[in-house]
């Protein structure tokens, strides 16, 4: 069994230094204006695949007084912090046809009924995903937007890229997670600093600026020879001066220099094998927490293995056949395993965030909202109603936390809780979201 | 980054040898004997296969498919700042990982590379790592010319055209030209000459030019099919050759004008087949087909398969790869052969998993009855697809059912119905697999998917879910009966040995491996264009009578890969 006591070893480097420092707190002297403003939120959506047993998953009791069920208990210490929900469905993820996995998959989280439905291969997003929307309206306060990381194991995409991916931004730009531990440390410490940036300030200008002038010289060269191409090459190339445009901000901006202390980069032969999954996830996890916590980024996409999982099993766990064929078998006793082994993981992510403290002095886990999603309610069946939301942290109090929220007698749509996430987050005033047809309004009582 | 294990293997590069089984009427080069003229303004011959369809193929081509826009694959960006600033091994360069699409396994496939802003990030990183570390340790790889005896404008300008123009395999526009200079200048007022070189450099590794392949091939008046000039050509020869940029011999072919005629094409290419490269290109080819990485991350439930080890795949990787070398370039490189090689090839590590003694650590062919009674027909009976396509504790014959009919036979298999309730029954206990299977398919609804499967599979029953050789199963014998549906070599047959005959003779097998090496040349599926037809057909023929060398000859001599269309909505 995988232990869970240990864990913070990971963040120790080379030295055995410690380095689960309180960041924030070492940040707070460089931003004064920042210390009466209220603190920011955060969202970070949680991915596992291949639905619950519904025996296992939902909780007992009233709205305020109820009782984890078994795939939730290592989630106990935080049930104040949890939103659990009963009676939501994922409808726009069998519009127009039965969507299988990819159909909601594609629907879960932007609201939209998908696209190219004449196969399941060929199905995609008819929306942007949540975290998406979200980065839009607050991603920009940070370097790195939109994190999108997870542990994908090799292979996992085999047969259909959307498997692997879990963000995008609509059917053609699709944001694949990094998730081998040095490509991810890459991204998050450029240059091997938080900031991306020389500590010499005149340093830190010229490269700024030469970043600049590069940056802008190819993106003209983009425009010259977007000409030449064509119609479906003009996409392809307008997405990724999307993705220059994003990066130039994030890396010409002037940032505070974040006292963040950086951890030993991972080898780039990471064992990416099956078995090693628990220690994997563990070191990714630990670089996601490390990326809030130093304010590297405020939108995660979290993304465990595949839509279906891939060809995963829980061989750690002593099973030998694969999630998704366990799923399929209706194996009460594994596919509960597996779902308590997930809450464990995000048990660990809470406790991680709960030691930072935030801007204004509380946790960082209440003002960081985490949206656990599942592409199936009942997994052997592959149905979208029942679609098993979750929310763990805060929203800085905006949402009251701590509750089961049962709307079995009058069913409500994914969408309405994406609306209420939504605004709550970004401090909009939505009326719908995604689909209209799928939203009449925020979800009543949320 | 997908890592190739094929230099481990450490062969020499026979293309002679592989040269045996010629198409048409043979000659010292395929492609020096189909020169029937250059038709049109010194455009390139077309078509050159021979049977029945050369005619009607050769000259230019009345129309081709719009060239799918490919960016550098991975691999193909390692290759290239190799090629032209040094070794980068040791900067630490990682890049997110590329995926492919169904049915489409080579990674070159244009319309699913993505390009998020963690791929522009690690370009910017990369090129500025490598800008560095070339102005710190290999300036005059690049730099040709003395700042302070030639001035530094000067020598800035001819670094610039030089470095720029290699860069961007082809010479540099004014447009092009002065966006560099500027850079320079931006970079040089921040510091020194070698600045502006270092910031030059950083600016090139991420510009369109560079990370795209383009087609620049300049069109004349209202010309809609337009055939490759010489530095497209270059470009083209090279990536699908070597996996990398032109190297000093073709560049200087295109200034001179020599990759216009099908006999300067076919001198080229004949030069560049010599070369390791193209080896490790034809093998690559087989290596993103079978889909071989997922051999390395295999594991196995150590209860039931404790032989099994990563040293065990990794050697089951390599022992596909070597056949396949042996096939192509020491054999006939036929499909058929593929499918039906009596033999195959084993280390120690792997004689040991396999039961065949005396075997050292190089490897080395086993023929079959030195196999202790497994069988051995070509890649069906390699351990390490029958690993891969297995579950960790017991075999599949779904998901190797789908590998012989995705992969083998090019079939895209439906999804199931809708609303279709696809929960298999529990299996009851000491039931072999193929009985499990079978009352799996006695579901009607699974059966209408299922029964184009699994029968395929329960033919390779006879290896259990590590590759190994079985001839029991749940105490009882292995039951090898397979039957194949749907195919235009239906019918049944009894173990991967009477099944590789049957897809030996199969030519909707023929057609698939066709078509595989066309998505993997030119990076897209094949269209209706009287080119592309005309492609397919002279692949097609090359392959069938000359194996796959002879495909490889013909590959650039195709319409598709000699002509552009001009695009809808482009130049």
């Amino acid at each position: 069994m995988f232990k869970t006591i240990s864990r913070r070893a990971v963040l120790r480097g080379a030295g055995g230094v410690a380095i689960g420092l309180p960041f924030l707190e070492a940040m707070q002297p460089s931003r004064a204006l920042a210390q009466t403003a209220a603190p920011p939120k955060r969202l970070v959506l949680w991915y596992s695949a291949n639905g619950q047993m519904p025996q296992y998953w939902y909780p007992t009791g009233t709205e305020t007084n109820f009782t984890l069920n078994t795939a939730h208990v290592p989630l106990q210490p935080y049930q104040s912090k949890l939103i659990l929900f009963d009676g939501v469905n994922n409808d726009a993820g069998k519009d127009p046809v039965y969507g299988g996995h990819q159909g909601s998959f594609a629907a879960m989280t932007s609201g939209m009924p998908f696209t190219q439905p004449q196969s399941f291969n060929t199905m995609r997003p008819g929306g942007p995903s949540i975290d998406q929307l979200v980065a839009q309206k607050i991603g920009g306060a940070t370097r790195i937007p939109l994190l999108p990381t997870g542990v994908v194991p090799p292979g996992s995409g085999d047969g259909n890229a959307l498997q692997a991916i879990g963000s995008w931004l609509d059917q053609t730009q699709l944001i694949p997670p990094i998730s081998q531990p040095s490509a991810l440390f890459d991204y998050l410490f450029m240059n091997g600093t938080a900031s991306g940036m020389p500590q010499n300030t005149m340093a830190a200008d010229n490269l700024r600026a030469l970043r600049k002038s590069i940056l802008d010289s190819s993106l003209e060269r983009f425009q010259t020879l977007r000409a030449r191409v064509g119609t479906a090459d003009k996409v392809r190339l307008d997405n990724h001066m999307a993705a220059i445009r994003q990066v130039e901000t994030q890396v010409t901006a002037v940032q505070q220099q974040m006292a963040c202390t950086i951890p030993t980069r991972p080898a780039d032969n990471y064992s990416l094998l099956n078995s090693n999954i628990p220690n994997w996830a563990q070191v990714n996890l630990d670089l996601m927490i490390l990326a809030l916590g130093c304010d590297i980024t405020r939108v995660v996409n979290w993304f465990w293995f595949a839509m279906g999982s891939g060809g995963v099993t829980f061989s750690w766990l002593g099973h030998t056949n694969t999630h998704h064929n366990l799923a399929h078998s209706s194996a009460l006793k594994e596919m509960t395993e597996i779902n308590t082994w997930f809450s464990t993981q995000l048990a660990y992510v809470m406790s991680g965030l709960d030691k930072y403290t935030d801007v204004g002095g509380g946790s960082m886990l209440d003002n960081t909202l985490i949206l656990w999603w599942n592409e199936l309610g009942n997994g052997s069946a592959h149905l979208s109603s029942r679609a098993p939301f979750v929310l763990a942290g805060g929203a800085g109090g905006a949402l009251k936390m701590g509750r089961f929220l049962d709307y079995t007698s009058a069913p409500i749509e994914n969408n309405q809780i994406l609306l209420t996430v939504y605004n709550v987050l970004t401090g909009s005033q939505d009326t719908t979201y995604g689909s209209t047809k799928y939203c009449p309004g925020p979800a009543p009582g949320l | 980054m997908k890592m190739q294990r094929i230099s481990v293997l450490a062969m020499s590069c026979l293309w002679a040898a592989g040269c045996t089984g010629m198409i048409g009427d043979g000659g010292p080069s395929a492609l020096g004997t189909s020169s029937g003229g250059s038709a049109g303004g010194g455009a390139p011959a077309g078509g050159a296969a021979g049977g029945p369809t050369a005619d009607s193929c050769s000259g230019p081509p009345g129309d081709v498919d719009e060239t799918a826009l490919r960016r550098l694959t991975n691999a193909e960006y390692i290759n290239t700042v190799t090629d032209l600033l040094g070794d980068v091994s040791q900067l630490n360069l990682s890049f997110p990982v590329e995926l492919t699409t169904e049915g489409f396994p080579f990674l070159d496939n244009a319309a699913a590379q993505e390009t998020p802003p963690a791929l522009v990030q690690q370009y910017l990183v990369a090129a500025e790592k490598i800008a560095a570390d070339t102005v710190a340790n290999r300036l005059s790889k690049v730099l040709t010319c003395d700042p302070v005896a030639a001035g530094e404008q000067a020598c800035a300008t001819t670094f610039i055209s030089s470095f720029g123009a290699k860069a961007f395999r082809r010479p540099l526009d004014a447009d092009q030209t002065q966006t560099l200079t500027s850079i320079w200048q931006v970079g040089r007022n921040q510091g020194n000459f070698n600045s502006g070189v270092q910031a030059v450099i950083a600016a090139v590794l991420q510009m369109p030019e560079f990370l795209y392949r383009f087609e620049l091939s300049p069109a004349v008046g209202s010309q809609t099919v337009v055939p490759l000039d010489a530095w497209d050509m270059a470009t083209h020869l090279s990536y699908l050759l070597w996996n990398s940029m032109p190297d000093d011999a073709l560049f200087a072919a295109a200034q001179a004008g020599k990759l216009q005629t099908a006999a300067d094409v076919s001198a080229q290419v004949m030069r560049m087949l010599n070369e390791p490269r193209a080896q490790q290109m034809v093998l690559r080819f087989h290596d993103e087909w079978l889909q071989l990485a997922n051999i390395d991350t295999q594991e196995k439930d150590p209860n039931v398969f404790p032989a099994f080890s990563t040293a065990v795949a990794t050697a089951m990787h390599q022992e596909v790869l070597a056949l396949v070398n042996d096939i192509v370039f020491h054999g006939d490189g036929k499909v058929a052969t593929l499918f039906t090689a009596p033999y195959t090839f084993m280390n120690d590590v792997l004689g040991q998993f396999y039961g065949v003694t005396g075997r050292t650590a190089t490897f080395a062919r086993v023929d079959q009855a030195m196999l202790g009674g497994r069988p051995a027909s070509g890649i069906l009976t390699a351990g390490g697809l029958l690993a891969a396509n297995a579950h960790m504790d017991n075999t599949s014959p779904t998901k190797r059912g789908i590998f012989v009919r995705e992969m083998l036979l090019c079939e895209q298999l439906p999804p199931p119905p809708p609303n279709a309730n696809i929960t298999p029954p529990v299996p009851k206990p000491n039931q072999t697999n193929r009985e499990a299977m079978i009352n799996h398919v006695a579901n009607p609804v699974c059966a209408s998917c299922h029964r184009m499967m699994d029968p395929v599979g329960f033919g390779f029953e006879g290896f259990d879910a590590s590759g190994a050789w079985r001839t029991t199963d749940m105490g009882q014998p292995v039951d090898q009966s397979g039957m194949i549906t749907g195919s235009d070599v239906a019918g049944s047959f009894n173990g991967p040995v009477e099944l590789g005959t049957r897809l030996a003779s199969s030519e909707e097998a023929m057609k698939c491996a066709t078509t595989q090496w066309f998505r993997f040349a030119f990076g897209r599926d094949s269209g209706m264009s009287v080119g592309d037809t005309c492609a397919l057909t002279q692949l097609h023929d090359a392959l069938k009578q000359g194996g796959e060398l002879a495909l490889v000859r013909v590959l650039p001599q195709t319409a598709t890969f000699l002509y552009r269309k001009v695009p809808q909505g482009g130049l």
